[in-house]
């Protein structure tokens, strides 16, 4: 009986592996390709915009399976999708090919951005706004409540997107050495346990800085971006900062960016806040004056051109005043500066040189002190004349054109020349947006 | 014997092994992938041939109900309304949607729209828990086609959505807002009417607890002293009115909507020609008695004057007043006085008030029942507090012991409150009563 089995089961089992089977592997597979739709104008606007020039795809239709599965999320409102990535564009790619040149997105941008409509809820009562994986792809949530014109909902939603593109650039080329070494003890897993200001006290620029030295450097390289050079003064304004330390590492992103890249990091952040400002409000207000980020600004139309035409007849006729005050010493007019020395006062300080007579090369002051009255709801400064030293009494009359423009009511803010290498601040007149005047920012 | 066996068994296996190899490669059906492709352009046909468009129920794991209005069109939009809220009853929103081929064919609400509010994971939009929203489903596996209804399963939280085609009429009112009118209409009943009831046709009459908040109705009838059919149902607003989740039968009557009739101001029940109104009353139909009790609606009454808002007049007012002011000498505020159903059916009295802190006096009574069904409560124990306050609880104690109750729902005559209230009253006079809040 054991024989016959045996033979059986060893007929069975030719049988089985004798079978042979041919299959067609030239079949045309079916749904290969991946999902197609009817395109519409945004599809066609996102293909002409990021797919065709820099080969980055923007997935914005729900595909749950790029997506943590455990999670309750939403599609984005395909309506706020364009605005988002119009942002994306001008606020990210274009300063980037600006300075470099679109091959530079090209090589090293992630290959694609998904949207997802709502937040995702993290298990400890926090939300996630915006996740990278590894320099392929970044996600961007909570898209259904962006808008443009909200400055910090901007800010985080682009901080993302520079913070990441950094870890590309830094995966590319190392930072440097010295650069971990600054805060080397003040790194922990537990960084968003710890407060900003503690961060700050030890020289981090933000919570999320101290996990990592790589994300210490996209923190600084994005804040930096983002807040701008107003918002930034603004954040190692905060009392206890530790200045020294992240000045170092500004310096060290500056050159970093310079030595590696080939990029000016001023100008790149100019471009940047240029882009902002034109859709959400700048906080010029409330980064320009006595104790904040800039106190002085430093007016000079011979170096920083591009005035208005009538800040600029206001200049020529007290230059041409200032010729013929004295006929011995021939002054010339320099330079002005507006500065803030206190809360509720205004310094126009005006710089002329004698250019002939015993004091031939040296410069001199004449200052005029005006009373402010900020309206914060209006983000207006008045300025009243009140007074002038020896200098401005003696040239009061020469001054006058000067000393009468900057009477009245002046919104603060952020001018850019055509070049937009350097973010300049200064003054509009209030009531006509045609007349204004601006020049370096100085701390 | 066991030879047969084994014969029969080898010869089988032989058998097997000869026939085991087939070399005809053609699927008894056609290749799956082009199965699949076929049906997915079969169910986008199914889907935009709905020249009015269709209207789709769901009611979503995290509570209420929704229905929907949608158009699809064959360059992959959709247009949508929903009974969301105000705003998505009366006004058209356009997005888009894609089958695809996921385990099952599947539809895809992919981009924003009003499908995805129930699901959104922020509570302010959902009005469901923080990152899980309402627990409902823009994903759908295409099941199948029953009578005029197609039924859709949500693919991430499993909930049903079922699609009826539209007539022109219908596609008319929805789009002219009747759904918006209805939701309005709602509202404004369910705030005026206390105690919705219905009269059957043997006489019997149900509670209809109608909530618009949450969406539910609750369905509740009386089987007999002790038992009582409750079924709560989620609803979706409708051109007609509200639709439940499922039906409710009552002896071969089945309610699935609540019709609403304009004129009358009044929602009514329909089977076959039958029509049945609502009614109103001021207190529920079915005894507190009955759905008092361990493990049912209701195990406690609370009296607290601050909500409240008012008083009664009954003689239980005035031991709590002579409580309170004994309180007072004792330096403390007697804020509540709270009748509890224990899980051993025992009775807590419980005494909440404030010195420095907050602070609780409890009673125990076991519950005597007497030969009219009527039941006294007999003093057990008692904490440390009680003995503290024993002569300020006096008032209220007394109260309790030595007095015969009956439990029954009590009329709210404080002007102004809505609340539903509950009452021990006493079997000897039906004026006098301890009444207060019922809850669990």
């Amino acid at each position: 009986m054991k024989k016959y089995c045996l033979h059986i089961i060893a007929l069975a089992a030719i049988c089985l592996f004798s079978c042979k089977k041919e299959d067609d592997l030239n079949k045309p597979l079916v749904g290969l390709g991946g999902d197609t739709w009817a395109k519409t104008a945004l599809d066609n606007w996102i293909y002409n915009t990021f797919t065709k020039p820099y080969n980055l795809e923007v997935k914005y239709r729900w595909d749950g399976t790029e997506l943590d599965p455990t999670k309750t999320l939403v599609p984005p409102d395909s309506s706020r999708v364009r605005p988002l990535m119009e942002m994306v564009n001008s606020a990210w790619i274009a300063p980037y090919v600006a300075e470099k040149g679109a091959d530079f997105i090209k090589m090293y941008s992630p290959k694609q951005y998904m949207l997802v409509g709502s937040v995702e809820y993290n298990t400890g009562g926090t939300v996630k706004l915006g996740e990278a994986e590894g320099g392929f792809r970044v996600t961007l949530y909570n898209v259904n409540n962006f808008d443009k014109t909200n400055r910090a909902n901007v800010q985080q939603v682009l901080k993302t997107i520079h913070h990441e593109f950094t870890h590309i650039l830094h995966q590319t080329v190392e930072i440097p050495k010295e650069y971990p070494l600054l805060t080397g003890g003040g790194y922990t897993s537990d960084w968003n346990n710890q407060t900003l200001t503690q961060g700050l006290a030890l020289g981090f620029i933000s919570q999320y800085a101290r996990a990592a030295p790589n994300e210490d450097f996209a923190e600084m390289v994005s804040i930096m971006l983002t807040q701008g050079r107003g918002g930034y003064e603004t954040l190692l304004r905060t009392s206890g900062t530790n200045v020294t330390v992240l000045r170092q590492k500004e310096n060290i992103v500056v050159s970093y960016f310079k030595q590696t890249w080939g990029i000016d990091f001023t100008s790149l952040q100019t471009k940047v806040q240029k882009d902002l400002n034109s859709y959400s409000k700048s906080l010029a207000f409330a980064q320009i004056g006595f104790s904040k980020a800039f106190s002085q600004i430093t007016i000079n139309p011979a170096l920083v051109g591009e005035q208005s035409d009538k800040f600029n007849t206001v200049w020529e006729t007290a230059k041409a005043n200032f010729m013929k005050a004295s006929s011995s010493a021939l002054y010339a007019l320099e330079s002005i500066n507006i500065v803030f020395p206190t809360a509720t006062t205004m310094q126009l300080k005006v710089n002329f040189r004698a250019t002939a007579g015993t004091n031939a090369g040296n410069l001199f002051t004449g200052t005029y002190t005006y009373n402010v009255t900020a309206n914060a709801t209006a983000e207006t400064n008045t300025f009243a004349y009140a007074s002038a030293d020896a200098n401005g009494t003696a040239l009061a009359a020469a001054a006058k054109p000067l000393t009468d423009y900057f009477s009245g009511a002046f919104a603060m803010k952020y001018f850019y020349t055509q070049d937009v290498k350097v973010e300049y601040g200064g003054l509009q007149k209030a009531d006509d947006a045609t007349s204004f005047t601006f020049g370096i920012l100085n701390l | 014997m066991n030879m047969i066996k084994k014969i029969a068994l080898y010869t089988i296996l032989s058998a097997l092994a000869f026939s085991a190899c087939k070399k005809a490669d053609d699927p008894f059906m056609e290749d799956p992938d082009k199965r699949l492709a076929a049906r997915l352009a079969e169910d986008e046909q199914l889907l935009t041939s709905a020249e009015f468009g269709w209207k789709a129920t769901i009611y979503p794991k995290g509570g209420k109900g929704f229905s929907y209005y949608f158009k699809f069109g064959k360059d992959n939009s959709v247009e949508m309304m929903g009974d969301f809220d105000a705003t998505t009853a009366t006004a058209l929103k356009s997005s888009t949607y894609r089958l695809k081929a996921l385990q099952w064919p599947t539809l895809i609400f992919d981009t924003y729209n009003y499908i995805h509010l129930p699901n959104d994971p922020a509570p302010g939009v959902s009005g469901g828990t923080a990152g899980a929203g309402l627990q409902s489903d823009f994903q759908f596996a295409m099941d199948k086609m029953k009578g005029d209804t197609f039924f859709l399963n949500g693919i991430d939280r499993g909930n049903v959505m079922t699609m009826v085609k539209l007539t022109s009429d219908e596609q008319k009112e929805i789009l002219a807002g009747k759904v918006a009118q209805n939701m309005t209409s709602m509202n404004g009943y369910a705030s005026t009417v206390r105690y919705p009831n219905l009269t059957m046709e043997d006489g019997k009459q149900m509670d209809v607890s109608i909530s618009p908040a949450s969406r539910r109705v609750r369905i509740s009838y009386q089987i007999d002293d002790t038992n009582v059919f409750s079924k709560s149902r989620g609803f979706a607003y409708t051109v007609r009115g509200v639709i439940l989740d499922s039906t409710v039968t009552y002896k071969g009557f089945a309610i699935r909507e609540l019709i609403w009739d304009g004129d009358k101001s009044n929602y009514f029940v329909q089977n076959g020609d039958k029509k049945i109104y609502l009614g109103s009353g001021i207190i529920p139909v079915v005894p507190l008695a009955a759905v008092f009790g361990v493990g049912k609606d209701y195990t406690s009454i609370d009296y607290t004057p601050a909500t409240l808002k008012g008083t009664m007049g009954t003689d239980f007012d005035a031991a709590f007043t002579n409580s309170s002011n004994l309180f007072k000498g004792g330096s403390a505020t007697l804020n509540t006085v709270r009748l509890i159903l224990n899980s051993d059916n025992t009775y807590t009295l419980r005494f909440n008030y404030v010195t420095t802190g907050s602070l609780v006096a409890n009673i125990i009574y076991t519950p005597v029942k007497n030969a009219d069904g009527s039941f006294n409560l007999v003093f057990t124990s008692q904490d440390n507090n009680a003995g503290v306050r024993a002569a300020a609880i006096a008032p209220v104690k007394n109260y309790f012991e030595n007095t015969a109750f009956k439990i029954s729902w009590v009329t709210n005559t404080i002007s102004g409150s809505v609340l539903t209230l509950g009452g021990l009253v006493k079997a000897t006079d039906n004026k006098q009563f301890f009444y207060g809040v019922v809850g669990n």
